[in-house]
């Protein structure tokens, strides 16, 4: 059986909330003493106890109910959470995060975890009270049974919980027990009664579907938020009503005539329960039948009571409007996001997809067909396509600062283990890019930071010499820059020595004395595999990864790192990545028989490429005073020519750098899908996918970065011609 | 899962043995009912070997109640296990399976 | 692997398998049923640059992107060259786990048989002229014989990468 939907949106939002709760630690450390932290952090704690509660994960409840007393105490103002606690708070953070990874692997948490487990809790103990609260230990088990208090009076100081649960709930991997587990840590579980009216004839019963019902009594002091949180998993498709401690009898009469049973039988229920007398719900049901009697009619319970009670309408009215604002509160708060599978999003692009390569295709006959209202219609079809993909990618969107957020960790515990003083700063948290090229994002970013603080920024006494401030900066930007994200990623520490480099790199027979490479070149040399030096192999910049592999993890994406540092003044790599690799606007080019497509967020311009002046024995031209090295599809992809073609340039800017790509024939703007060429075309350079077009041809979308790339490795075997040129349109 | 019956008098006494969980309740249920014209006027269960029950298990419990009810069979649990017990307990459905006197 | 041929002199069960014949210059080929998907006419391939001369280009199926193979190339022939009846067959392997579509060319495509395995022989260690480990056996038809071949390895996405990228270097 599949148990896991509803575990699986645990796993996941047990994941936001342990991250969330470790930048609001990270933020008291910093001296945050905001009470809005603290409670933060309590929430997180809470809320993880609670769902875990639901799923029987009893390791987790345990460990994080004790964190989470310890948390109340700070938040009710008893214990001030110092340097000291908050150095176990984020242990114990961990701890709970290996404990919710264990039940996501399905593994029993093994003797040497829950030991660990031990240990925080025991150096937790100072902060707790003297006679500390019964945890989860002895959180009462399912069994022990409902007190029955023998009074004959009514239990108004309960809550009344009211629950019809969904069909599917058990073949969901649900078990309604592990919710009453639950509600039993909010309080007591007076009485219960399980509903069975439900129960259908035998050939109707499915064993697998649920239809049983409950009425609760649970005399606890807990929020309406807590005792909902406790049906997070169901309430979908739960009917679930909850009566608070002290309510009129209204609401136990509205209760029993908005559910679908007898009336009679469920006022027994919540008479047998306490939650209302027997002479209140005598009165009520007399009342009824004796105005049924004088009128003939059978009157509503509920006005009936309501009559009764004379409840001035102010009262409702004001029970109403504080409803609402409840309501209003909810959905402008944190009911405005909906969880989706992200494999749903996926599907729903690559439908998307199809759609615009069908547009183009209708685009394509509409304009042969000439007809004018055709066109006009197809025209204003393609703009909404158009604007259907923009949002649908934008649902896969998402602010790169939880990916900044998790350095901020990095770089405290890293900066403390090798004696610095270091500070992340953080710019442009709120800037989107694609789920997906996040998550791939995060190791080059990690090497690259780790390297700062190893290698970067300076030990103390150096920087003292130098008259920096004792504590170094690195500092995390991030921002939109013409269809790409910039990411940076600055250190105010000692800087890169090219000379250096340059001297390593000739040491290392990688590159030869005598050539002439720009500044920008040299910086690139240190993501060459060959000069990995010595001292980048420390524990820190480790997990054996070099900066090849950051400059490799780049380019898979599409995207190219720079460089610029001074000595004594700091480093900063920027990033440049596509926002997202799932549709791009390009430009469809010919040369030879092969259709390509030019990305259109690198294109400048075009020009005939007769038009031009070049420059003498090389594969540059002159544009408007300006040299552009360019690079001939035909040449470097060796393709047969074509007749009398009068050849294009396709000037295209990638990152400081401008290049031509000179082809056959151009043919316009086309928005496309990338389409991976699968494994068997891995080692081809310069193509970074397919896409087809509206004629159902497959034409190969040019990686404008990897092209010249490769074109340089080329030209490096032959006379250097490019580079040269390249670099002195960069001086 | 595993049901014997056992037949002694007026009574045929069900001994379940196994979990009594949603894993199993279908296979349960066919189990369960078949043939139950064959059953003696009472039909006891025998709970003291089951060893997981949750929800489902419980339901088809209340299901077996009504069901044997509308064939004019009493239906009561003669013996269980603390776990069972607890469960039932906890649903406050105990005393509907009590033999009645 | 997939060599049922050297078994079955001691299984007693018949195995019968459906295998898809076509031709290749002279030469009669089978693959497994079950790793076609369908055939389709030659058109509209899209030549990728600077490929190893066995990978013919890429073809548009229905939205997929599909790699074409001269099997003659592969298999040490001369290359295929496109006539009215050349065709594409396309196969669907699994790989590490992952499904891989390829499109394979071929002169013309026969029919489909049945064959026994005790209608199958080993392929031959020597004489085939081709690689051993790309027959998975050879059957015996009338009067001609079929070289019936292991996709997974004639077609293995790790070797074809290899090739490319050797051939790019």
């Amino acid at each position: 059986m599949n148990l896991d939907g509803a575990l699986q949106t645990f796993f996941a939002e047990a994941d936001d909330l342990l991250s969330s709760m470790e930048a609001a630690l990270l933020r008291l450390d910093e001296g945050d003493k905001d009470m809005e932290t603290i409670n933060e952090i309590f929430r997180a704690a809470h809320t993880i106890k609670g769902s875990a509660g639901l799923f029987g994960l009893d390791d987790i409840v345990s460990f994080t109910h004790i964190v989470e007393n310890v948390l109340d105490r700070a938040r009710d103002g008893k214990i001030v959470i110092t340097s000291d606690l908050l150095s176990i708070f984020l242990p114990c953070r961990d701890h709970i995060a290996v404990l919710v990874e264990n039940a996501r692997q399905e593994q029993e948490n093994d003797a040497e975890c829950l030991a660990q487990g031990k240990a925080l809790l025991d150096s937790l103990q100072p902060w707790l009270e003297a006679v500390p609260q019964p945890a989860v230990a002895s959180v009462p088990v399912i069994g022990a049974s409902p007190k029955k208090s023998s009074g004959a009076e009514a239990n108004h100081d309960a809550w009344h919980i009211s629950v019809r649960l969904g069909p599917d709930l058990l073949r969901n991997g649900m078990d309604p027990l592990s919710i009453l587990r639950f509600l039993r840590t909010l309080g007591d579980i007076t009485h219960i009664t399980t509903i069975t009216d439900h129960l259908p004839e035998y050939n109707d019963y499915d064993p697998e579907q649920l239809y049983l019902g409950f009425e609760i009594t649970l005399v606890s002091n807990a929020s309406q938020q807590q005792i909902e949180d406790a049906f997070m998993f169901v309430r979908d498709d739960s009917d679930l009503k909850l009566i608070p401690p002290r309510s009129n009898i209204e609401a136990y009469v509205n209760l029993i005539k908005s559910l679908p049973e007898n009336t009679q039988r469920l006022g027994e229920i919540l008479v047998k329960s306490h939650a209302i007398s027997f002479q209140e719900l005598d009165a009520a049901l007399a009342t009824q039948k004796q105005q049924a009697k004088t009128t003939g009619a059978v009157g509503m319970l509920g006005d009936i009571l309501i009559e009764e009670q004379s409840i001035a309408p102010e009262i409702v009215n004001a029970a109403l409007d504080k409803q609402k604002k409840i309501s209003e509160k909810k959905t402008s708060g944190e009911n405005r996001f909906i969880r989706v599978d992200a494999e749903r999003l996926d599907v729903l692009i690559n439908l998307i997809g199809e759609l615009v390569i069908n547009r183009q295709r209708v685009d394509l006959l509409s304009s042969k067909m000439g007809n004018p209202t055709l066109i006009e219609a197809v025209t204003s079809m393609g703009n909404f396509t158009e604007a259907i993909r923009d949002a649908a990618l934008t649902l896969r969107m998402v602010p790169i600062g939880d990916t900044f957020q998790k350095f901020k960790r990095v770089v405290r515990d890293t900066a403390k283990s090798i004696g610095k003083e270091i500070e992340l700063e953080i710019e442009g948290a709120e800037t989107e890019l694609d789920r997906s090229m996040v998550e791939k994002l995060n190791d080059p970013l990690m090497h690259i930071v780790r390297n700062a603080m190893d290698h970067g920024i300076e030990a103390i006494a150096v920087r003292q010499t130098r008259g920096k401030p004792d504590s170094g900066t690195i500092k995390l930007t991030a921002r939109h820059d013409a269809g790409n994200i910039v990411i940076g990623i600055h250190d105010d520490g000692g800087g890169l020595d090219v000379e250096r480099i340059r001297k390593k790199a000739i040491a290392n027979g990688i590159l030869e004395e005598g050539i002439h490479l720009s500044r920008q070149e040299l910086f690139q040399l240190i993501f060459h595999p060959g000069l990995s030096t010595a001292e980048q192999v420390t524990n820190l910049s480790g997990r054996g990864v070099g900066m090849d592999v950051v400059k490799r993890n780049i380019e898979e994406l599409q995207g190219g790192i720079e460089i610029e540092s001074e000595i004594g003044v700091g480093t900063s790599f920027s990033i440049r990545l596509p926002l997202t690799l799932a549709i791009i606007d390009g430009f469809h080019v010919t040369a030879g028989h092969i259709d390509f497509i030019v990305p259109q967020n690198t294109i400048l311009e075009c020009v005939d490429l007769n038009s031009l002046s070049h420059v003498q024995g090389q594969n540059c031209v002159n544009l408007r005073g300006e040299q552009v090295p360019y690079i001939r599809l035909r040449e470097i992809f060796s393709l047969q020519p074509k007749d009398h073609s009068r050849e294009k340039i396709v000037v295209v800017q990638f990152g400081e750098k401008r290049a031509g790509i000179v082809v056959d024939e151009l043919h316009g703007e086309i928005q496309t899908v990338v389409k991976p060429m699968g494994p068997i075309f891995q080692a081809l350079k310069g193509i970074g996918g397919s896409s087809l077009l509206g004629t159902g041809a497959v034409a190969l979308i040019l990686d404008i970065q990897q092209l010249i790339g490769f074109a340089i490795n080329r030209e490096h075997l032959r006379n250097n011609a490019f580079l040269v040129s390249a670099q002195e349109q960069e001086e | 899962m595993n049901i014997s019956r056992k037949k002694s008098k007026d009574t045929t006494t069900l001994i379940f043995e196994g979990d009594l969980t949603i894993y199993y309740v279908a296979h349960i249920k066919d189990e369960l009912f078949a043939d139950y014209e064959k059953l003696a006027d009472k039909v006891a269960l025998d709970l003291a070997a089951v060893g997981e029950i949750d929800t489902a298990g419980v339901q088809l419990l209340l299901f077996a109640k009504k069901f044997f009810a509308s064939v004019h069979r009493p239906l009561f649990i003669t013996k269980s296990n603390e776990s069972v017990e607890s469960v039932l307990t906890a649903l406050d459905v105990n005393t509907q399976f009590a033999m009645e006197s | 692997m997939n060599q049922p041929s050297r078994q079955k002199k001691t299984q007693s069960v018949e195995v019968i398998k459906q295998y898809l014949t076509f031709r290749i210059g002279n030469e009669n080929y089978g693959l497994e049923l079950s790793q076609t998907r369908e055939i389709i006419e030659y058109s509209g391939i899209t030549e990728v640059p600077l490929m190893p001369n066995f990978l013919r280009g890429v073809i548009n199926l229905r939205g997929e992107v599909v790699p074409v193979i001269d099997l003659a190339v592969r298999l040490g022939r001369k290359s295929i060259e496109v006539q009215k009846r050349t065709c594409i067959i396309v196969v669907e392997l699994q790989n590490n786990e992952q499904n891989h579509v390829l499109g394979l060319l071929a002169d013309s495509v026969s029919e489909v048989i049945e064959m026994n395995d005790e209608n199958i022989e080993d392929a031959p260690s020597f004489g085939a002229n081709i690689r051993a480990d790309f027959i998975q056996g050879i059957a015996k038809r009338e009067d001609e014989f079929v070289v019936l071949l292991d996709a997974n390895n004639a077609l293995s996405i790790r070797e074809l990468a290899h090739l490319v990228e050797a051939q790019l270097q």
